[in-house]
């Protein structure tokens, strides 16, 4: 199964990649064995010894691509080939950005059986309510036929007016934007998608299924629409475990390894392994 | 070796890190006990293990590995003791004991076997760094065994002060014989066929 990460820069997709590969090589998922590893894997080993010191795992190769490609097991005895390209975020902002695709992600969206979505909680750019809008469209009615108003914003502040760009857009409007361009450029049916919402443990009061729907309401309109025909689930994803703190040192004689700090809930906020993304994904593709 | 000697005139033994001999001289010859007890080690650089580790070389492309007799795998006691770096050593051990075993070598007739090393400095960080490895010691040993049935861990320190440090067990199973390699049974034939007769030694040679 070809499974494409998608996302923007730092939303935590190397993170999952690195925890789920610890995870896997030490045993530590009950759900899905490792039975080979395909490719060189040196840059999840290294992003392992990050985590282990509390450090983030950071992708400093904005342009290259690390392939996790391995053969797993699944409780029910099925094996399964997966290969996931691990892009940078970059190659879908420049996209979105210069309104051109990024060669290479087209090539792997086109051939993808599947998608995870990841998107960032604590990066997350959230535009304007839909009554804001209609508040602020009605304000200008009253002013006159949408004529800017001479200082009507009281005490002498003034609102500077920047030209729209597309790096403006709220991230769900950028995603949704996404899955429309690629639906366009891969003229394929609709594949299974896992919206994984990163850095889940910093989020609270919210399942993630809630969370999309407060926090990314048009990403989750988009993905439910009958006519839009995706299936998808929402997964809440802690790689890290904890929200590491500047220059930590490592401390506790408890600490758990990487693998056993990284956690995951589904879509109702229930504990999940952190293979559980890829196993709907897996039974999700056909 | 010549910085972990007495005679180097150091004040604290160093053991500088192997590098690949430009000449190729990358067997350690030792005689322990005579007579007739040689010891070949391959000095061989820690990269081409990390390679193997990291999946970017197979383990049949690592000089002498297919032909040992002895195959010690070692756990770095020192990382262990760091509490940001010991899952670090967990991790890559029990990586490399995966990728070795992939097959591409057969450790049918080689002794294998765990070795922790730097015990001293895994004792001296406390109880709880002794019994964090305690803990994942078995299911490492486990997978060695997967290697080679009746492999053990041996907990060794070459330096430092530790009440046992292992080095005597060590050396044991260093000079025990590697075990016997079994002539190939030939098939049961009246008359061999002629190509298996011309690979018999030549009379005169024969005692």
């Amino acid at each position: 199964m070809k499974v494409v990460m998608l996302g923007l820069p730092a939303t935590g997709k190397t993170s999952f990649g690195v925890a789920l590969f610890g995870g896997l090589s030490n045993h530590a998922i009950d759900e899905m064995e490792l039975l080979k590893v395909h490719d060189p894997v040196h840059v999840l080993n290294e992003g392992l010894k990050h985590l282990a010191r509390r450090e983030p795992v950071l992708r400093s190769d904005h342009e290259g691509v690390e392939t996790i490609s391995l053969t797993v097991a699944l409780a029910d005895g099925s094996e399964h080939s997966l290969f996931i390209p691990d892009r940078s975020g970059e190659s879908l902002r420049g996209t979105i950005k210069t309104r051109a695709w990024h060669v290479e992600l087209l090539a792997e969206l086109r051939e993808a059986d599947a998608m995870m979505i990841f998107l960032d909680p604590d990066g997350l750019g959230v535009g304007g309510s839909a009554e804001e809008v209609a508040e602020l469209l009605e304000g200008k009615d009253d002013e006159g036929d949408g004529e800017e108003s001479e200082d009507n914003s009281g005490e002498g502040e003034e609102e500077t007016a920047h030209k729209w760009t597309a790096g403006m857009m709220p991230t769900d409007v950028r995603m949704v934007d996404a899955l429309q361009e690629i639906r366009d450029a891969t003229h394929g049916e609709p594949c299974p998608i896992a919206v994984v919402v990163s850095a889940w443990d910093s989020v609270t009061g919210f399942t993630p299924s809630e969370w999309l729907a407060a926090r990314v309401p048009l990403l989750r309109q988009f993905l439910e629409a009958d006519k839009n025909g995706y299936s998808y689930r929402a997964f809440g994803v802690s790689a890290q475990g904890v929200k590491f703190k500047q220059d930590e040192v490592v401390s506790d004689p408890d600490e758990p390894d990487p693998w056993d700090r990284a956690w995951a809930v589904d879509g109702a906020g229930e504990r999940v392994s952190l293979a559980e993304p890829l196993i709907w994904l897996l039974g999700s593709s056909g | 070796m010549h910085p972990a000697r007495a005679g180097s005139g150091r004040i604290t033994p160093h053991t500088t890190r192997t590098e690949a001999d430009p000449e190729g001289r990358d067997l350690l010859h030792l005689e322990v006990e005579s007579p007739n007890t040689h010891l070949l080690f391959a000095d061989l650089p820690g990269e081409s293990f990390r390679a193997i580790r990291d999946n970017e070389i197979s383990p049949d492309q690592v000089s002498y590995l297919a032909q040992a007799d002895k195959v010690a795998i070692l756990v770095d006691g020192a990382l262990l003791s760091d509490l940001g770096e010991r899952s670090f050593a967990i991790n890559t051990t029990r990586q490399l004991i995966e990728r070795l075993s992939d097959g591409s070598v057969s450790f049918a007739n080689a002794h294998v076997c765990l070795v922790l090393t730097k015990l001293d400095e895994l004792q001296a960080a406390g109880d709880s760094a002794v019994r964090y490895w305690d803990e994942r010691e078995a299911d490492i040993l486990a997978a060695v065994q997967g290697i080679c049935a009746g492999s053990a861990c041996l907990r060794t320190a070459a330096r430092g002060k530790t009440d046992e440090d292992g080095m005597e067990v060590l050396m044991d199973w260093l000079v025990e014989p590697p075990p016997e390699v079994p002539e190939p049974a030939l098939p049961a034939q009246a008359e061999p066929p002629a190509r298996m007769l011309r690979l018999r030694a030549p009379k005169g040679l024969s005692q």
